[in-house]
């Protein structure tokens, strides 16, 4: 990937002030270092990620094993970009005292899963979402002169921040905030859909339950009264109640 | 199974509601019977995914383009068939959904088992549209009770105006509602509008070898304890335990071969497997491949004395093409964030619904719009994926409001859909496309669609009704409102309750079927699916189909006996 095809007008700019100096300093005598050509070295050996690898594989068909679900392609993200999805996932997702950062449940190898399959949905996802890594990298290099995944947490939400709030999207990043977006929703999913997950969400189902359904809790119950009551409702007749 | 004795008296084309029911009648009845199935041979027992959760599933089981409904849903095709296109004419828009499979749709349909009643047989009478049947409820009672008692459907008899009750006994206990199913039922009671037990195929007592619900697992996908009802584990087995049943998979009907005297001789089919077409007689012919396909098959079956078609001397085939009109409507309600926990999975489809309450205002003549609809609701702790039910597309940002977010809106949100009743028009028909084949060499169907007012302004009145529910629970729309009713309306054919094509009714010269599913054209020529229909009541069909189809068993094999046939 070519170095000068990724960098942005203002890193074009700055590139080219410091190739400038470098010039003028090398003219200038045998000392070997400068501040200028510290710089540029800097810039020439900064990191890009490592790229995708090809979409590869065949989408599931029309008859697909049900019990036993594989895969049927391959997952194609670079180490770098799994590395940028998983800090990604885990500033949208940290751990708290319920539950575990989205990285702890494998939520990066889903995003890889995702935007590796052959189908028009995930390869319109697969654009954005490695725009949105590049552009995470990018603006990092640009701003702290490290990698996102490197990057301190106040380094990557100070990234993060030009794009991810209702209302505060920077202008011109558009793209860019509604690929986070979509990201996100996919993280989310993918978190809560863990086995991690169900038990944070508190989804008590999958189980299987003998005899009649019983109904709500009482517990359940006794929250739909206090919320009937305040909206002036009635609760329903008691044969509709466990 | 690809080489058939030649031993059966009739050929059922079609496995679904319409073929399984016909196949059990007939076998119990000691008539030999040879099912041709274009899908491939299905075994629920150890092909259903119970208890697998989505996140072993490729993209968390959700859908693509060849699981458009997940990739769990007990569905060989959907929206698509490979090799099987069809096309809507330019301007219109119609969906058509078909599953290649033993049990065809009813594999994975929903459940919703909804009684046809009075005002549905005889439309017409009620408000000079459409056509009236050539049945009555109260002829249908009987079987409505007897296919209830059959399948197994849970539910209440609430005595209400055009929601038959069922016979003493018939109904298995309706479940318990869930928390928003009883929130909802509170704001609609308190706007005066009923909320009541949903009636859906599942059993919820033990009937035989098939058990009751244990609630859990999503009867899409199939129900392997044979709690939900499907032609695989009930009518099918049992037919071929009587012994009187063959079946044959893969295999394609195209044309039903009539001779001079305009009487079938059997039907034209392809194997798929091999590729060989073949030919196979038989004394009465029964075509249950869908509403639409069975209206293909006869479409395509032109010969010099049927050259619109067999059975199409009134030019009916294709032409009725009715759908449920759907509209569905979300909100998330503040009052409900932070509910308590609990397993709200019960028999995982509808426990309660709101069927229509307006008919008297109707008949007087204060509504802008005829005949009915229902409202399925839902909203409830389900399985975690993407979409957290609405969840997480109400967070912001980053961080660790994120997951504080998404744990107070899960379980907030309530949704409704729409199913209502079409009046059919003569917009809307399937016709043969002049020029593209299938992979098969079949002609295609190419679909004509439109909606009138009468949909429209039944959908604006829905929405009405629906934002005054949510409005009295303090809650705010999240999807499906509209200005403009138009744009909220699900194409034609997008419900896949797609019926009509081959309405039966009183006059040779505008139905194709008699009042028992016979062909006008040729007598030993029925037909058992939705094509049978003479009026898309907001009832969901499959029950109905079933309850036809159980009467015109009766009356073919009265026919058989008394060699008329
Ligand atoms: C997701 C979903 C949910 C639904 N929910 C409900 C609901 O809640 N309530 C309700 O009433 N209805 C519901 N339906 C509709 C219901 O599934 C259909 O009304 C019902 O299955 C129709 O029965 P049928 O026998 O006419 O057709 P099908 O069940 O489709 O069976 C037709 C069979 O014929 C076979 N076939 C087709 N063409 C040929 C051919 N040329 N030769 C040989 N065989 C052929 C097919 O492979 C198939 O197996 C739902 C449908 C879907 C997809
Ligand atoms: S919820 Fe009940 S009826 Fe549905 S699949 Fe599960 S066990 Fe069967």
């Amino acid at each position: 990937m070519s170095y000068t095809s990724r960098i942005s007008r203002r890193t074009t700019l700055k590139w080219l002030a410091a190739t400038m100096g470098v010039s003028a300093t090398t003219a200038c005598g045998p000392e070997r270092t400068t501040p200028q050509e510290d710089y540029a070295e800097r810039m020439a050996k900064r990191k890009t990620l490592a790229p995708a690898r090809p979409v590869s594989g065949t989408t599931y068909g029309y008859d697909p094993h049900l019990v036993e679900p594989a895969l049927t392609w391959e997952k194609s993200m670079s180490q770098d970009q799994l590395d940028v999805a998983a800090r990604l996932s885990d500033l949208i997702l940290p751990a708290d005292d319920r539950s575990p950062a989205a990285s702890d449940v494998g939520v990066p190898d889903f995003i890889d899963e995702w935007i590796s399959a052959p189908y028009d949905n995930q390869q319109y996802d697969r654009e954005r979402f490695l725009a949105l890594f590049d552009w995470l990298e990018q603006e990092a290099q640009e701003q702290f002169d490290t990698g996102f995944a490197e990057a301190s947490v106040d380094q990557q939400k100070q990234v993060l921040d030009r794009i991810a709030w209702y209302g505060r999207v920077e202008d011109g990043l558009d793209t860019m905030a509604a690929a986070f977006r979509s990201f996100r929703d996919i993280a989310i999913g993918a978190f809560f859909a863990s086995e991690a997950g169900v038990q944070d969400i508190g989804y008590l189902g999958n189980k299987p339950v003998i005899g009649p359904y019983p109904g709500p809790t009482p517990e359940a119950i006794e929250h739909l009264e206090r919320v009937l009551t305040s909206l002036g409702l009635a609760m329903p007749e008691a044969k509709y109640l466990p | 199974m690809n080489a058939p004795s030649g031993e059966h008296d009739v050929i059922v084309v079609g496995s679904g509601a319409g073929g399984g029911m016909a196949a059990w009648r007939l076998a119990a009845a000691g008539v030999k019977v040879l099912m041709l199935e274009a899908g491939r041979d299905y075994d629920p027992y150890s092909e259903t995914p119970m208890f697998n959760w989505s996140r072993e599933a490729p993209l968390l089981g959700g859908g693509t383009p060849e699981k458009d409904f997940g990739y769990y849903l007990a569905s060989i095709g959907g929206w698509t068939l490979p090799g099987e296109p069809y096309v809507s004419a330019e301007g219109n828009e119609f969906m058509w959904w078909r599953s290649r499979m033993l049990g065809g749709r009813t594999n994975h349909w929903a459940r919703n088992s909804f009684r046809m009643g009075p005002h549905d047989f005889k439309p017409y009478t009620r408000d000079g549209l459409g056509v009236d049947w050539p049945v009555s409820y109260d002829e249908m009672a009987p079987y409505f009770d007897r296919v209830e008692k059959l399948i197994g459907v849970y539910g209440a008899n609430d005595g209400l105006e055009n929601h038959p009750d069922s016979g003493p006994g018939v109904l298995h206990e309706p479940p318990k509602p869930r928390i928003n199913e009883l929130a909802i039922k509170a704001a609609a009671n308190d706007l005066g509008i009923p909320c009541v037990a949903s009636r859906r195929a599942v059993l919820t007592k033990n009937m035989g070898e098939r058990q009751a619900c244990f609630n859990a697992t999503n009867c899409g996908r199939g129900c392997n304890i044979g709690a939900a009802f499907q032609s695989t584990t009930s009518l099918i087995p049992w037919a071929r335990a009587t012994g009187n049943l063959e079946i044959l998979t893969n295999a394609m009907v195209y044309e039903v071969e009539t001779d001079r005297s305009g009487k079938a001789t059997g039907v034209h089919y392809i194997d798929k497997i091999s590729g060989e077409h073949r030919f196979i007689a038989a004394r009465v012919v029964v075509l249950a491949a869908s509403a639409c396909e069975s209206a293909r098959i006869l479409l395509n079956s032109k010969n010099a004395q049927h050259p619109d078609g067999v059975a199409n001397s009134s030019g009916q085939v294709g032409r009725n093409l009715m759908d449920t009109v759907g509209a569905g409507i979300g909100a998330q309600v503040p009052a409900l964030e932070n509910r308590p926990r609990y397993n709200e999975d019960g028999t995982m489809g509808l426990h309660l619904y709101i069927p229509f309450w307006d008919y008297q205002r109707q008949a007087a003549g204060a509504l802008d719009f005829p005949r009915g609809y229902h409202i399925e609701i839902g909203g409830q702790f389900g399985e975690p994926g993407i979409g957290m039910g609405g969840a997480s597309g109400r967070v912001d940002g980053y961080g660790p409001q994120v997951k504080e977010d998404v744990r107070r809106y899960y379980g907030s949100f309530i949704h409704f859909s729409q199913r209502g009743e079409m009046i059919p028009n003569e917009h809307c028909y399937a016709e043969l496309d002049p020029d593209q084949r299938d992979a098969f060499g079949i002609p295609i169907l190419r679909f004509h669609y439109r909606h009138t007012d009468h949909e429209i302004n039944q959908t604006a009145h829905f929405q009405q009704n629906i934002l005054a529910i949510i409005d009295r629970l303090g809650g705010t729309p999240t999807y499906g409102t509209q200005d403009d009713p138009k744009d909220m309306m699900a194409k034609g054919g997008q419900i896949i309750h797609e019926v009509g094509t081959a309405r039966m009714g009183d006059d040779p010269a505008t139905s194709v079927l008699n009042g028992s599913g016979q062909s006008w054209d040729v007598p030993n020529l029925w037909i058992m699916d939705g094509a049978m229909f003479a009026s898309k009541a907001h009832k969901n069909p499959t029950l109905t189909i079933m309850a036809l189809a159980d009467r015109s068993c009766d009356h073919l094999i009265e026919k058989m006996r008394a060699r008329e046939i």
